[in-house]
């Protein structure tokens, strides 16, 4: 078997949530080693907490017993991690918390910025026990500046970044995402960032303390909007394209059915021509973008009159054929069960937590040919690993591990009372 | 100055799409020599953005032609990295093949929709993306209008994917000396960012779907909006006590954890009268003094005037170009401490060109 791109990296891993939660994961899927600490009396908050809570993140069966691994937020973005507790405010847990980073080749973490010192194991106290260690912060508004020691979360984020005022029907209210998309994105940031620092000490040996701004992580995702003369002035955005005429999404015939169009070219301008059959479009004006930017919403028009006439199914078969870009807006169920995810094996069927039916999940997010990533382990239940990882590591033996266990340090579920 | 994470690191960017294009803007940030290569006649308005472009070098090479992919297969030679939009690699990815010839480069080719499956051939552009990645599903209320992300995010996303491969095989090159091609879809990248959803959907059946409102909690203050989370009961108790409201006990169980999303209009009744005098930059900032979490609405336009953002200057100018002075947003990530973007410029057509092929042909000679 080929070796994981990142076999030979260590990373201990205190963020809650789903930024860094997905940073790592995405690391791990390269093959790092992530050992996921978590309080012993607090579970990371996508869990929801021990007992069952009213939040909807909680599978159609119910929470079960340990509802606090069913959550769906925490077991998609948990796997190939190694789940341990400790309990960083008693000395003995920070002690081994530090005996563990002594190992290690990144710390991450996503408290607000004075936590970690506060704790006693900031990035000066790293550096002494582990010359050359990592150390990501990913803080919502970044280590430095007026705001950083606010809290954040994905949907206060997003209103700040620009992404909502952008995100929303042409006319209409500002809007969130349907999920709490700057996480992810922030997520994505954090594991290029730990890539980088990897990458510099490689060439230097030297560590690095790099940080995610969950606000700046978003508003690099909108750069091109800031390209415009028209900055002052923008509003929300729909689904239109600064460069391309007409880019939209069509209500079909039925309920819930849309299609998505986009016309990249001339050529795709003339193949939707003909296929709408609409004679004012074929006018020869048209036949350039500047001239069909101004006259966006007849066109727009035009197209919902033919779409609205056939299911997004037969909609988007139909411009196919011409040679159109056009897509039915597929749901998750969708999503499962789509021909391009399912023949090229991207979707996998991964075990699930506390004997929940495999499900499927999406593969690594970048296919390297020679030394793929991979699925090794499934969402870690909270504390699963502890006894393994803390005797591997640091050669705990079982009398250690039951005391540590009973007075609460380490250890799965409610703290005992 | 740019980041010095990945000083040293040289890199060949063939692109016509955001993919390899923001991929190769995160390698300029973090501090990587990324030298665009363009085939000629791609010249001319447009050819090169302001936004993706900035500090990247400029050398044009027609490797269709025998002398050109003599001279494409040195260039790759003296490089680390090739990233590239399958677009722009040749009707039968020449450029992926000459790439296969350097056992020690690492190639990244990004493509919309996949390398091969069913799909690999189908027409497509960010918003097809995004339709097909259940994206839009999701966002945009019940009912109404599917929403991509703002712009052309899903090819973005790709992009970051894209750097993370670069960065992953690059690090995997240290220990086994050897390069190897990545293949990175945005189709599949924006799947794997809305893995959630991609569970939630096996959890919950018929779930997720677009909600009645996708407003979140936006209340309006004197100057504009503000987004105040009171999901968490602890927020929302701080909240009550700090204001002074009561709700009746008759509406106490409206009110309850997992109930108050769908009360929302009246929430307002009772947060619209406290905030309709004050600014929303007041209300934000005693929010986040109370650990309430709160988010003011911001426009592109505003960003660019908030104070912490300035104190973290977290936006760069443009330099050297004609019309309006421009700033666009910093990288996503740096290292802690330092400023890590850079006033800088897009460089003209081929401006690289000579000194490239110069040093390419000194090494020649010693060679």
């Amino acid at each position: 078997m080929s070796r994981l791109p990142l076999e030979h990296i260590r990373i201990l891993d205190l963020t809650q949530a789903w930024a860094g939660a997905y940073a790592l994961q995405l690391l791990g899927d390269f093959g790092a080693e992530v050992i996921k600490v978590e309080s012993r009396t607090r579970p990371d908050p996508w869990r929801g907490s021990f007992a069952p809570r009213a939040l909807a993140f909680y599978p159609t069966v119910g929470p079960g017993d340990h509802p606090y691994n069913r959550s769906y937020l925490a077991n998609s973005v948990n796997r190939n991690k190694y789940g341990i507790t400790l309990d960083l405010s008693s000395p003995e847990g920070k002690a081994m918390f530090l005996d563990l980073a002594k190992t290690a080749d990144v710390v991450t973490e996503n408290f607000t910025p004075r936590v970690l010192g506060n704790l006693g194991i900031g990035y000066d106290v790293l550096q002494q026990v582990r010359p050359g260690i990592i150390l990501l912060s990913m803080p919502a508004f970044g280590l430095s500046g007026s705001y950083s020691d606010f809290p954040g979360i994905g949907g206060t984020v997003e209103p700040m970044s620009g992404n909502s005022w952008l995100l929303g029907e042409p006319g209409g209210s500002a809007q969130v995402s349907g999920v709490m998309y700057p996480d992810a994105v922030a997520g994505l940031n954090g594991a290029a960032a730990v890539l980088s620092a990897l990458r510099r000490r490689d060439v230097t040996g030297e560590g690095s303390h790099v940080e995610i701004s969950q606000l700046e992580s978003m508003t690099a995702m909108l750069g091109e909007f800031f390209d415009d003369a028209g900055l002052a002035s923008l509003g929300r955005v729909g689904n239109r394209d600064r460069s391309l005429v007409p880019n939209g999404i069509f209500r079909c015939a039925g309920e819930e059915e849309w299609v998505a169009i986009s016309v990249r070219d001339d050529t795709d301008w003339d193949a939707l021509v003909r296929r709408l059959g609409n004679a004012t479009l074929a006018a020869p004006e048209f036949r350039d973008a500047g001239a069909r930017r101004r006259a966006e919403n007849q066109i727009e028009e035009a197209i919902t009159a033919w779409t609205t006439e056939r299911t997004a199914t037969e909609a988007e078969a139909e411009l196919l054929e011409a040679g159109v870009p056009a897509a039915r807006v597929r749901s998750m169920a969708d999503v499962i069960a789509c021909p391009q995810m399912n023949a090229t094996g991207y979707l996998q069927v991964l075990e699930q937590p506390d004997s929940l039916p495999p499900a499927p999940v999406p593969g690594v997010i970048a296919r390297l040919t020679e030394t793929p990533g991979n699925i090794r382990l499934p969402a870690a239940c909270h504390g699963e690993h502890s006894r393994e990882v803390l005797s591997r590591i640091l050669g705990l033996d079982d009398g250690t591990l039951d005391d540590l266990d009973a007075r609460g340090i380490i250890g799965a579920g409610p703290p005992p009372d | 100055m740019s980041m010095s994470l990945l000083n040293g690191l040289r890199v060949i960017e063939v692109s016509c799409t955001p993919r390899a294009g923001f991929c190769g803007k995160m390698l300029v940030d973090a501090g990587a020599e990324v030298i665009k290569l363009s085939l000629p006649g791609d010249e001319g308005p447009g050819a090169f953005s302001n936004w993706l472009d900035r500090g990247k070098e400029s050398v044009v090479l027609d490797w269709r032609t025998d002398e050109g992919a003599r001279l494409l297969s040195r260039l790759l030679g003296s490089v680390d990295v090739l990233v590239s939009d399958i677009e722009c690699e040749g009707p039968a990815r020449e450029l992926a093949a000459a790439a296969a010839t350097v056992p020690a480069l690492v190639h990244v080719s990004t493509s919309d929709l996949g390398h091969s499956g069913p799909f690999a051939e189908r027409p497509s552009s960010d918003l097809i993306v995004a339709a097909l990645s259940g994206m839009c599903y999701i966002n945009g209320e019940a009912g109404r209008l599917p929403l991509r992300e703002p712009g052309n995010q899903a090819r973005i996303v790709a992009g970051i994917a894209a750097y993370l491969g670069v960065l992953a095989a690059v690090i995997n090159r240290g220990q086994s000396g050897k390069g190897q091609a990545v293949e990175v879809s945005a189709l599949e990248a924006l799947v794997n960012v809305l893995n959630p959803s991609v569970l939630q959907s096996s959890y919950q059946d018929g779930q997720p779907r677009r909600q009645p409102s996708a407003q979140g909690f936006l209340v309006d203050c004197a100057d504009g909006r503000v987004s105040i989370i009171t999901s968490a009961q602890r927020s929302w108790d701080t909240i009550l006590d700090l204001w002074g409201i009561t709700p009746s006990e008759e509406d106490a169980p409206k009110f309850a954890e997992g109930e108050r999303r769908k009360h929302h209009a009246e929430i307002r009744t009772f947060f619209g009268p406290v905030l309709a005098s004050r600014d929303r930059q007041d209300v934000f900032e005693e929010m986040c003094a109370v650990r309430v979490p709160a988010g003011m609405l911001m426009s592109p336009a505003d960003l660019l005037t908030d104070r912490h953002l300035l104190a973290r200057e977290a936006f760069d100018a443009l330099t050297g170009a004609e019309g309006p002075a421009r700033t666009f947003p910093g990288p996503g990530f740096r290292v802690a401490g330092e400023r890590p973007g850079a006033d800088r410029g897009v460089p003209a057509f081929g401006a690289d060109t000579a000194s490239l092929l110069a040093s390419l042909a000194t090494e020649e000679v010693r060679a």
